[in-house]
């Protein structure tokens, strides 16, 4: 019996020893992308928080809430008790991204200066080359040009100003959605739009599969005040005030106008 | 009467033939003979000889036969980012094949095309150091040779 109630002591002893190992970490998601706006599919890449040299974390692409492709905790040590390569507030902490062996070139901030304990840090990445600085990688924007049937020849064609297939998104708006840059009619757009007999109002259009979205409403268009409108996927279904995901097909979306004139308009991310 | 229903037994057994088995190598060598049940695209299941069955990852095999295991079940013996690359390329297909018909012109199709091509090329030219294996290079170039068709 002494034994049992020592080992079981053992036991719990080992617990409260594995409960006090718990670290403070804060969470570090987001979406990466390839060279051409691809969000990355499981089994792609690896990412890899780094403190100087040291790696800190490391994680594969899976799919995450609200869209994001990658999510690790990052521990975060207290700067009084800490080691030299442990990360502590305020420290500057790189990521990068590999294939293989091989460490991808990444364009825009890959850095993020770690918080206290429960922080929750965003970091978007694509991969790739941008050497005409506008954000977009070299591989889109050639792709789009090769695409232009000649109306476009360099790089500094492609970019955020520009809308090569003139359907009202511009190429970097096109690009971050996922749309064609280069076929009109795959655009973001609202359309069917229709005043029902239960006085909801619908509207239907093409999502990108597994994009975010959300509708936003205000009352004039002069000086706009947008929040979130609720919305219904179905034509009886409860109001909810949120995000929805977009589907493989083109989807109708049902809405309850607030007053005689209001305006809407749907976002994605 | 007994006698006559265990002969027609017999001969349908015979029939039948012996259930085919195989050869299966694990990493560390050894051999077991065996038939291939299930492949969940995780974990293999054999049935011994002795009718007795086996259930291992994948991983466990030697690569040979985790190639063969894929070829036996129509898995693409690709390597998972090779499988992965080609599922975003698809991905860009399938987005197109949702365009409004009257969108969805020839020539818009072999953009799409040219774009699937050129995403699949990117990811998989990053880690070409790791296709040396010529079945696996064939099986790649079998993949890439059906985006490029999805023109015509």
């Amino acid at each position: 019996m002494k034994t049992r109630v020592a080992f079981l002591s053992v036991l719990l002893g080992a617990g409260l020893a594995s409960a006090g190992t718990l670290r403070p970490s804060m969470i570090v998601y987001g979406v990466i992308r390839d060279s051409y706006g691809i969000r990355l599919s499981p089994d792609s890449a690896s990412i890899s928080a780094f403190l100087g040299t040291n790696e800190v974390a490391r994680t594969t692409i899976r799919p995450q809430p609200n869209g994001a492709n990658y999510r690790f905790d990052v521990n975060v040590s207290d700067p009084r008790t800490a080691a030299p390569n442990e990360v502590t507030p305020g420290a500057t902490v790189a990521l990068r991204v590999k294939m293989g062996t091989v460490v991808q070139p990444t364009i825009g901030t890959h850095t993020f200066v770690a918080q206290g304990n429960g922080a929750t840090v965003n970091i978007n990445l694509i991969l790739g080359v941008d050497t005409d600085g506008d954000g977009l990688p070299d591989d889109w924007e050639s792709m789009v040009i090769a695409n232009s049937g000649g109306a476009v020849s360099n790089l500094t064609q492609v970019g955020p100003g520009q809308d090569l297939d003139g359907d009202g998104m511009t190429d970097s708006q096109e690009f971050f959605y996922g749309s064609f840059a280069f076929l009109p009619g795959d655009e973001l757009r609202m359309s069917a739009l229709t005043l029902l007999g239960n006085g909801r109002l619908s509207f239907t259009f093409t999502p990108i599969e597994g994009a975010i979205y959300w509708v936003e409403t205000s009352p004039s268009l002069t000086a706009p005040v947008w929040t979130i409108n609720p919305i219904s996927l179905t034509e009886f279904g409860e109001l909810r005030a949120g995000e929805f995901r977009g589907g493989a097909l083109p989807m109708t979306i049902y809405i309850a106008p607030a007053g005689p004139t209001d305006f809407y308009r749907l976002r994605s991310k | 009467m007994l006698t006559t229903r265990l002969l027609v037994l017999a001969v349908l057994l015979a029939a039948l033939g012996p259930v085919r088995a195989d050869m299966w190598t694990n990493q560390a060598g050894r051999v077991i003979e065996a038939r291939l049940k299930e492949f969940d695209g995780v974990w293999v299941t054999l049935v011994r000889t002795n009718s007795s069955t086996l259930r291992l990852p994948l991983s466990a095999l030697c690569k040979t036969d985790q190639r063969r295991v894929r070829a036996q079940k129509s898995q693409s013996i690709a390597p998972g980012f090779v499988q992965a690359a080609y599922k975003d390329a698809v991905g860009i297909l399938e987005r197109f094949q949702r365009l409004p018909a009257d969108q969805q012109t020839a020539e818009g199709r072999e953009k799409a095309v040219h774009m699937a091509c050129s995403v699949f090329d990117a990811r998989v030219n990053a880690r070409s150091a790791e296709l040396t294996d010529k079945d696996v290079l064939y099986e790649v170039r079998r993949l890439r040779a059906s985006l490029a068709n999805r023109a015509q």
